[in-house]
């Protein structure tokens, strides 16, 4: 499983909290530190990154999308996670890096598929997809998705 | 209740936050370059932090090369693609995009490959073209087909599509022939300007041309494709239908190319009569339909073969299922007399993978033109005689995992000769010991680092 990242992450180092979360959370293939479990958002006091209690499994690899322009499918929003771990898997498949040191990561930033913005399975963020502009509605709304998504499973 | 309302007040604040992060984002208008550039700061960061952590090690100190981490940008729109690249290539991390520059140093792999065909092929070659001629019965005013030369700076290559990706390739087969040139230094110096007449675009427009340029009606990137003095094409005329196929047909007759490159993702726009042409002009035309997918490309394999009746030398971006061409005279009774012909895919997979490996051997700062460049010219030399041959371009894919090594290995070299890498320990380890005979140091130093080659190789 990959990495997702949203403009809400550009504030505070949330791109690197959510990384080191991912890198802390996923089996590291008996690579260093990878058995810490507290990594969780509310259960860690979001101001401190865990630097100094256990080592960060190294990165070697990361792909990056934002899904934008994906071969035959056009903008195809956040689902473009399949092409980042596809190119990881070359990596390691051809390129021979250790698949521990991989990280596919997909950019959620809007998207201007209009079948995608009608969706309502569609799990993105739901704006328009701009090099710019990405609004906090988008965000909104991709919260309020989730708190119903919570409701319904618990 | 208090854990509820706590939640309302901690979500309202973080709302309030974001409003006001993201209107100043806003300003700057560049939320996506705001993200990838934390990313970069992130995984810097981590570098940082695992240095800071190493350094009182003294068995870790031992290496001269700093461990790295690879980016790699992948199917961005182009215009953000472009400018990600450029904004980031100096940012201390070895970050490329593949659909650019993998997808050039693939395209050039194919060019390269196929001037291996140059000389070995001409008897034979020679032969097919005075039937071909008989056949079609062409007028005897049409100066006779040449034959396939082997030097890349005699090639002519036409591009139909004039995007982003086909400037990309064009680029880098103007890097190599000016690489060429000035190794042999036959001329005194070639100019990349002069390099890059060797290659000509044409876009929905027609040829781009510095006539057009000077109009102010070229995108920017084509700009250095831009040249004077190309001929002027028939007026364009006939059928709806047929007209791209006119356009190009034209352009073919006009400049007489080696090489027809098609990056349009049109289907049919490489037509019967566009690769009779270039069979006529050649006598092994260069045929690569590079758009993706299968259903896009400008031509299939077998129509290829067919209208060159077999003398194309082809590779394509998609996949094709290899093709009967067994002479229809002789009886298929046996299996052996009848041959098919295998497709040679230009697979981004062969470059990037080794390029990325190559990086992270050396601990580069930076991939630049240089890398994908040494990737194209190990590529190329990578197909078998046998292979090359029978008209294969590059390897089969089920040996990518050598061929990687091999690559990566010149790719390595060429990093560390440029500065942009570092020479690892594992080389000088190598080099003395001379443990893999047949290999070359970096190509043993390459291998002991990948997992895939574990077993063949000695690890550190």
């Amino acid at each position: 499983m990959g990495l997702y990242l949203t403009p809400g992450d550009i504030r505070d180092e949330g791109v690197l909290k959510k990384l080191v979360r991912y890198l802390r959370r996923r089996p590291s293939g008996g690579r260093s530190g990878g058995d810490d479990e507290n990594g969780d958002a509310s259960s860690s006091p979001p101001s401190s990154v865990p630097s100094s209690s256990s080592p960060i499994p190294p990165v070697d690899v990361v792909v990056v999308t934002d899904s934008a322009r994906i071969l035959g499918l056009g903008d195809c929003g956040a689902g473009g996670m399949g092409i980042s771990e596809g190119k990881i898997l070359l990596y390691t498949a051809v390129g021979g890096v250790a698949p521990e040191g991989c990280v596919p990561v997909c950019l959620d930033v809007g998207t201007n598929n209009k079948s995608l913005l009608a969706d309502p399975q569609y799990k993105g963020i739901k704006a328009p997809r701009a090099s710019g502009e990405v609004s906090v509605w988008g965000d909104r709304e991709r919260e309020k998705e989730k708190k119903k998504r919570r409701k319904r499973v618990g | 209740m208090d854990r509820g309302r706590k939640k309302t007040l901690k979500n309202s604040l973080f709302f309030l936050s974001l409003f006001f992060s993201t209107s100043k984002q806003k300003n700057k208008k560049q939320v996506l370059d705001s993200l990838v550039g934390e990313l970069v700061g992130a995984l810097k960061e981590l570098l940082k932090r695992e240095r800071a952590a190493s350094g009182g090690d003294p068995s870790k100190q031992k290496q001269k090369t700093r461990r790295t981490t690879l980016l790699q940008f992948e199917d961005f729109a182009s215009s953000s693609a472009f400018r990600l690249l450029e904004k980031f290539a100096p940012c201390g991390l070895p970050c490329f995009n593949d659909d650019v520059q993998g997808t050039a140093s693939v395209g050039l792999a194919a060019l390269l490959a196929a001037l291996r065909l140059g000389d070995s092929s001409s008897s034979s070659a020679r032969s097919a073209i005075r039937r071909g001629e008989g056949e079609e019965g062409a007028p005897s005013s049409r100066p006779p087909p040449r034959p396939l030369s082997s030097s890349l700076s005699d090639h002519l290559v036409l591009f139909y599509g004039a995007g982003e990706a086909g400037v990309g390739i064009g680029e880098l087969i103007a890097a190599a022939v000016q690489k060429k040139s000035s190794s042999t230094a036959k001329e005194t110096e070639m100019t990349r300007e002069l390099a890059r007449r060797r290659c000509v675009f044409i876009d929905s427009q027609g040829l781009v041309t510095a006539e057009r340029a000077a109009a102010g009606k070229l995108a920017h990137h084509k700009l250095p494709f831009a040249h004077a003095g190309l001929p002027k094409l028939e007026e364009k005329g006939g059928s709806e239908g047929a007209e791209g196929d006119r356009l190009l047909l034209s352009a073919v007759r006009a400049l007489r190319p080696t090489a027809l490159v098609g990056v349009s993702t049109s289907r049919g726009a490489f037509s019967p009569r566009v690769l009779r042409e270039m069979a006529r002009i050649n006598s092994r035309p260069i045929i690569m339909p590079l758009s993706n997918p299968t259903s896009l490309a400008e031509c299939s394999f077998e129509e290829a073969v067919a209208a060159t009746r077999g003398r194309c030398v082809f590779a394509s971006g998609s996949p094709f299922d290899p093709i009967d061409v067994s002479p229809s005279t002789t009886t298929r009774k046996s299996t052996q007399t009848s041959s098919f012909r295998r497709c040679s895919q230009a697979n981004n997979a062969y470059v990037f993978p080794a390029v990325g490996a190559a990086a992270l051997l050396t601990g580069a700062t930076a991939l630049g033109e240089g890398a994908f460049l040494a990737a194209a010219e190990a590529l190329a030399a990578q197909a078998s005689n046998e292979d090359a041959r029978s008209g294969l371009l590059f390897p089969p894919f089920s040996r990518a995992a050598a061929v990687s090594a091999a690559v990566a290995a010149a790719v390595a070299e060429q990093l560390a000769r440029s500065g942009d890498g570092g020479v690892p320990a594992a080389l000088e380890h190598f080099a003395r010991a001379a443990k893999e005979p047949g290999l070359g140091a970096w190509e043993a130093a390459a291998r002991s680092r990948m997992v895939n080659l574990a077993s063949t190789a000695s690890r550190l």
